[in-house]
């Protein structure tokens, strides 16, 4: 599959690529989401020493395995700070386990609910994303799966 | 923008400055909080993953800056970005922690959350995946020493 920039994206100043950017998150579309990326992008979770996830098809998958595991996703955001490299914002993500969850030889199973905190770091030029940095509050979340 | 705001976000930007400057290269532990405290509440609450929160500024020198110091000699920081809130009250900074631990490098990026009160730092919650340090740790025996004081004085008189 191949994910574009969305037309006009690279128009888009920081300010108009926040909201828009949420607004693909909220609509739980990875193509959608990937597509305000840039083409050489980094995705990062800073979670279980995670590697650095490269090229805007390979963020796509990313984040389409992650909507997976929690299809319900919620973000709320508690917290926007706007500088002239892109933004950081603070939030909090709830849903539901979708499928296992896998840590060692322990499991989550699904229906199980989360609700955790988390920071983005996230670099913009050009209308686009450079690279997006997420440090999840995972302890909580393992605990909360009863995989802590 | 108001005056008072103004001012608010001007303080905001010269703390990151001096973030800047005092995560650069400390000498040990005593110097950083030395740099760091003056710039702290009296009730400072320093809060990161699975550590207890730690509050004021005896507990931010002997049970933060001690022990971290301890155990990676030569930490330092290189800041990459920050982001101030509109009216100047909550700074965010991301950067990479480096040092040695064990006899071999270590660096893991951090990002923190820091609430200013009247220019000072009220709270400061850190947000870092622990595992690359964890590792490190696990893989260098001749830190086990001080990982282990490290953690039993953090976890003294806990709030």
């Amino acid at each position: 599959m191949t994910t574009t920039p969305t037309a006009g994206a690279q128009d888009l100043t920081i300010e108009e690529l926040i909201p828009v950017y949420s607004e693909a998150w909220a609509s739980h579309d990875a193509d959608r989401i990937a597509a305000h990326h840039a083409e050489d992008g980094i995705f990062q979770l800073h979670s279980g020493a995670a590697g650095p996830v490269r090229g805007r098809e390979a963020i796509r998958d990313a984040f389409a395995a992650f909507l997976a595991q929690f299809p319900d996703l919620v973000f709320a955001e508690q917290e926007l700070l706007v500088a002239d490299w892109g933004w950081s914002v603070r939030w909090t993500m709830s849903g539901t386990l979708a499928l296992p969850f896998a840590v060692g030889d322990r499991s989550a199973e699904p229906g199980t609910r989360i609700s955790i905190d988390a920071v983005d770091v996230i670099t913009a030029s050009g209308g686009l994303i450079d690279a997006k940095h997420t440090y999840l509050d995972w302890a909580a979340g393992l605990e909360q799966m009863g995989l802590g | 923008m108001r005056t008072a705001e103004i001012d608010r976000d001007a303080t905001a930007e010269r703390f990151v400055l001096d973030f800047i400057e005092g995560w650069r290269a400390p000498a040990d532990a005593d110097a950083f909080a030395d740099f760091f405290e003056p710039l702290c509440t009296d009730d400072v609450r320093m809060i990161q993953p699975q550590l207890p929160v730690l509050v004021g500024k005896a507990a931010f020198r002997e049970r933060f800056a001690r022990p971290t110091f301890e155990l990676i000699p030569d930490l330092h920081a290189v800041v990459h970005d920050s982001s101030v809130a509109a009216g100047g009250e909550v700074v965010f900074i991301s950067f990479t922690l480096e040092g040695t631990l064990g006899g071999r490098p270590v660096s893991w990026p951090c990002v923190d959350r820091i609430v200013l009160r009247d220019g000072l730092i009220a709270e400061r919650r850190a947000y870092f995946d622990p595992t690359p340090l964890l590792r490190a740790v696990v893989t260098r025996p001749r830190a086990w020493p001080k990982f282990l004081r490290l953690q039993v004085t953090r976890m003294k008189g806990t709030s």
